[in-house]
């Protein structure tokens, strides 16, 4: 076990450090009057404490742009390595600070949603292949399929438009009340933002109950049809006892290990649903700065997200491994 | 326990068909190992047999075929191109035309008798004058041409001004008295000496810049005299000398007393007259005879019966002058009539008919063109008198306005007459002017219009029918999706191939690669791209282009792993052992008996692929970092009208039609791609 961790773990080591090599490739590529013009844009704007060339000297210093790719790569690396990625040019504040100060809002997003994803699809999952090819199967089924199918910003806007602005009953954008909430108590401030994180957890809930489902459904089915199953009813147990028992625990471990696995994206937030509600996450701000070129905020987040892929596959591994005693580990 | 298995009830129809069959067949009972016993079908067949059991597939494959033949085919019988453009008569809220009372006058040039500008100038503020003093004349010495101009009050708003002839009348003389000379201090007197008591009267009278003073009871005058330090003292008591037969008394004390009093033109039996002053209290009398007019200045405007025709000056001048006087007059040959009367002022032509109105009302289109018809001035006219009564700050009407066409000119029907539109016209009081405003049909753009028989969705913000961007979109959308699951495939079926038959090395080396790619954060990154492509401003064709390469580039390493596992366990058949021990070619055992068998997983996920690779390209068009104007694709439809709160709320005949179309091609995709994974691979059923 101790040997297989380690193993993965510097393997997820080589793999950052070409998936970096990558990310950073693609940043080299890009036309340096790209990056001339955004700096010099960000740096018109009201509120920056450095002008353009600075910057692009900030730049050069810590990316090494004007080295070449492999020399500039290690230039990089070395800063991030020991966790600087530099000052963000549109938030004008140190990456890492900057990250500290909205992940919360993105992890907070994410678990609630990932709760509530697991509370309904997990249930319906198995109802729908404990009965297999009746009315709640198909239900279930087409369900899972629209909710696949649903484009991110469709749900949105019709969330927005049915609940925001037909009943009223939310805010359509941003974590707070601009108006109201300094006077809220710290009771009536926590409300405030819950509120405004309900459309959005439910657009996250609905685009990605589907896969949930189906996984569960696809894997429910298999562990009925197993022999352990039918050797269960062969014995006479109770229905009840075969599937809570004897298939619900079997279910549970691909499940457990999917789960397992995108915990980290907990932390990713999402990009587009953020994006679209204005919750002031992870996902926002990233995008807030790779629509404008924000070269040192856009590196830092693809790495992250890199990371998090990483540490969610060896997390999936692992507890395949630990949940799973046919599993061994070599 | 009932269980609806249509597996089960499957096997009973077939069953029963054979047992049919067999009966139909004859007596003869068949054997066990009778060949009609076995039904052979096909493995295509098979697949085919099982696909169409399915039904959500076969409703995914009945979406599919549908959008299909909208977008490819729909364009051909629709009657709208994708980029054509509509405009449409709308209602559109334009200042049409301005009111005013005109107050200003114009001077019109009649005679040029030699008037010098600096009086020709002056002729308006004469005539304010005039107006404040309510008086009906005034006369003016021209320096220039040195002759006296008579400014006329002719009738209400006409003025004239005419130069006369002089007719010596006589000479009137005021009682000299003498000259003071502030040098001296004194009076020099110039007759009987009044003493040093008048002296210093006059004194008193000239430090004090006085015209007139009193002395012992008698007034006397202080006038300006030769240079700065002289000043004339006159008595007030003069003496009138004509030099013909004489106008008598009456006219020689008028005379005097108008002299006193500083005024040297006046009137005198309908004559004018003035007086020049001389020496020593001498002034020249004259009667103006024979006026002549020169000018002649009128706030009176004329609105032609035939909207916007130009008048001359010279017709307006004789218009102008005939109103007060005879009311006839003519012009250019023809014969003309003036109507005065408090209810119209109108020109009447030879014929009888109205020419023109004349007023000092004006109603202008807004833009100062003469255009309107005289009975729309006329009802303007009407308002604001009506608004002006019961002092309203607004008030409406209705009247019956052209439509204007794509150029801002009136539409014609087929008979060549405007097309009348009633509209409601409000009257709003802007202090001087009166502004009408009203609601035009204009031809315009016709954007985000709602639907209609004409539009069956409506058109977007381009005036641009949205039925037809929705195919159009359909098209790019599924082309895009086509294009980024072939370049998928192709680079997955490569690699995947390459490890998988190979193994060792190269299969490690690819597999680490595909663990790289499957970590890259590939959204982030085509929003970068996306947002560089925009700074670039990159052609919308070469973008697409880009757009799927990238997509294809970024999403091979999926398929790759999915080929290389297929593979590996297929090598491991005995079938491939068997090929092997044939001798084939390592060509042949490839393509002829590998890449066959990895076929049904490749157009499962191929399919599944499609409509995920849809769902990516609409959500980066949504965020504008997609596909470009003008070509459209569904998610830019939707983008450029639900990105706000009130143009979602809005325009929901827009983008909840685009939105479900998206969503239903790639739920048709799901459906189908499932159905032909259950079909291929019977044991994991659904």
């Amino acid at each position: 076990m101790g040997k297989f961790i380690v193993k993965r773990l510097l393997l997820s080591v080589v793999i950052l450090f070409f998936v970096m090599l990558i990310i950073y490739t693609l940043m080299h590529c890009l036309p340096t009057n790209y990056i001339e013009t955004m700096a010099r844009q960000l740096a018109e704007r009201p509120g920056s404490t450095k002008s353009a060339a600075e910057w692009l000297a900030d730049l050069n210093a810590q990316y090494g742009m004007d080295k070449g790719i492999i020399g500039g790569f290690f230039t990089w690396l070395k800063s991030a390595a020991v966790g600087d990625f530099g000052t963000s040019w549109v938030h004008n504040v140190e990456c890492t600070e900057k990250f500290s100060d909205v992940i919360w809002v993105s992890f907070v997003l994410g678990a609630v949603a990932m709760v509530l994803e697991v509370i309904i699809a997990i249930p319906l999952g198995i109802l729908a292949a404990k009965k297999q090819y009746s009315g709640i199967d198909y239900f279930v089924t087409v369900l899972a399929m629209v909710c696949i199918s649903m484009p991110t910003f469709f749900v949105a806007t019709l969330l927005k438009l049915v609940f925001g602005v037909h009943l009223g009953w939310f805010e359509i954008a941003g974590l707070t009340s601009a108006r109201t909430f300094d006077t809220l108590s710290q009771f009536g401030k926590i409300m405030n933002m819950g509120w405004h994180l309900v459309l959005p957890c439910v657009t996250i809930v609905i685009i990605s109950i589907g896969g949930l489902m189906r996984y569960t459904r696809t894997n429910m089915l298999e562990v009925m049809n197993a022999d352990y199953i039918r050797t269960a009813r062969a014995k006479g147990l109770p229905e009840k006892r075969v599937i809570n028992q004897h298939a619900f625990r079997n279910t549970l471990i691909p499940i457990v290990t999917i789960l397992g696995g995108s915990l980290p994206s907990l932390f990713s937030g999402a990009l587009i649903t953020e994006q679209l509600f204005s919750i002031p996450g992870i996902g926002y701000t990233s995008y807030q700065s790779m629509i404008v070129g924000d070269i040192p905020f856009t590196m830092f987040y693809l790495t992250f997200m890199a990371i998090l892929t990483l540490i969610g596959n060896l997390i999936a591994d692992l507890l395949y491994a630990a949940v799973d005693p046919r599993v061994r580990l070599s | 326990m009932e269980k609806r298995n249509f597996n089960e009830a499957l096997k009973q129809r077939e069953l029963r068909e054979r047992e049919e069959n067999a009966r139909r067949a004859g007596e003869n009972e068949m054997t066990l190992d009778d060949a009609a016993r076995v039904k052979v079908l096909s493995p295509g067949m098979l697949v085919f047999k099982r696909f169409i059991r399915n039904k959500l597939a076969i409703v995914g494959a009945c979406i599919l075929i549908a959008m299909f033949l909208f977008a490819f085919l729909g364009p051909y019988f629709y009657r709208y191109g994708q980029t054509e453009v509509f405009n449409a008569y709308k209602l559109l809220n334009v200042n049409y035309a301005n009111a005013e009372e005109r107050t200003e006058y114009t001077v019109y040039p009649v005679n040029d008798l030699g008037i010098g500008t600096n009086t020709k100038n002056m002729f308006n503020s004469i005539i304010l004058t005039m107006e404040e003093e309510g008086t009906n004349w005034h006369v003016i010495h021209d320096d220039e041409s040195n002759q006296d101009a008579v400014v006329l009050k002719e009738g209400d708003n006409v003025y004239t001004m005419s130069v006369g002839t002089p007719v010596n009348v006589g000479t009137y003389a005021l009682q000299n008295v003498g000259k003071y000379n502030t040098k001296f201090g004194k009076v020099m007197f110039a007759g009987e000496n009044l003493g040093a008591q008048f002296s210093s009267a006059a004194k008193t009278a000239v430090d004090a810049g006085a015209a007139e003073f009193t002395f012992e009871g008698a007034t006397y005058l202080v006038l300006p005299g030769a240079n700065d330090k002289e000043y004339q003292i006159l008595g007030t008591n003069g003496e009138m000398k004509y030099t013909g037969a004489g106008l008598g008394d009456e006219f020689a004390a008028l005379v005097g007393e108008n002299i006193v009093a500083g005024v040297l033109s006046f009137e005198y039996d309908g004559g004018l007259y003035t007086a020049a002053a001389g020496q020593d209290g001498q002034y020249t009398i004259a009667g103006i005879d024979d006026l002549q007019t020169a000018y002649v200045s009128s706030t009176f405007v004329f609105d032609t019966v035939e909207p916007g025709m130009a008048l001359a000056d010279e017709f307006k001048v004789n218009a102008l002058l005939a109103i007060y006087d005879s009311g006839e007059f003519a012009y250019d040959g023809q014969n003309y009539t003036v109507v005065n009367s408090d209810e119209e002022q109108s020109v009447y032509d030879a014929n009888g008919e109205q020419f023109a109105a004349i007023s000092t009302f004006v109603v202008r289109r807004y833009n100062g063109e003469d255009s309107l018809s005289l009975d729309f001035k006329a009802v303007t006219r009407e308002a604001v008198m009506h608004m002006e009564e019961n002092n309203l700050g607004e008030y409406s009407f209705t009247y019956n306005l052209p439509q204007l066409d794509e150029n801002g000119l009136p539409l014609l029907d087929e008979n060549g007459n405007e097309i009348l539109v009633e509209s409601e016209l409000i009257v709003k009081d802007k202090v001087t002017t009166f502004v009408l405003v009203c609601e035009q049909y204009t031809y315009m753009l016709d954007r985000f219009a709602g639907p209609t028989d004409e539009h069956p969705f409506g058109t977007d913000g381009d005036g641009m029918d949205i039925l037809a961007r929705m195919m159009a979109g359909g098209r790019i959308s599924l082309l895009v999706g086509f294009v980024v699951v072939i370049l998928e495939i192709i680079l997955g079926v490569i690699m995947g191939g390459l490890a998988g038959y190979f193994g060792g090395w190269v299969d490690n080396i690819i597999m680490r690669l595909v663990d790289i790619f499957y970590c890259i954060p590939s959204m982030p990154i085509l929003i970068i791209l996306g947002s560089m492509l925009d700074s670039l401003r990159v052609d919308p064709y070469v973008r697409l282009m880009w757009l799927m390469a990238v997509l294809g580039f970024l999403g091979w390493a999926s398929i790759a792993r999915l080929v290389r596992g297929q593979i590996l366990s297929l090598r491991e058949q005995d079938f491939m052992v068997a090929t092997e021990a044939t001798g084939l070619p390592v060509r042949r055992r490839i393509f002829r008996h590998l890449i066959p068998n990895v076929m049904p997983q490749l157009i499962v996920t191929a399919t599944m692929g499609l409509g995920s690779v849809i769902l990516t390209e609409s959500t980066l068009s949504f965020l504008g970092l997609g596909v470009k104007h003008p070509m459209a694709t569904w998610g830019t439809m939707i983008n450029s009208v639900a990105t706000s709160a009130q143009a979602m709320t809005q325009y929901t005949y827009i983008w909840i039609p685009v939105g479900c179309l998206i969503c239903l091609t790639v739920v048709a995709f799901n459906f189908v791609g499932d159905g032909l994974r259950d079909a291929f691979d019977p044991k994991m059923k659904r």
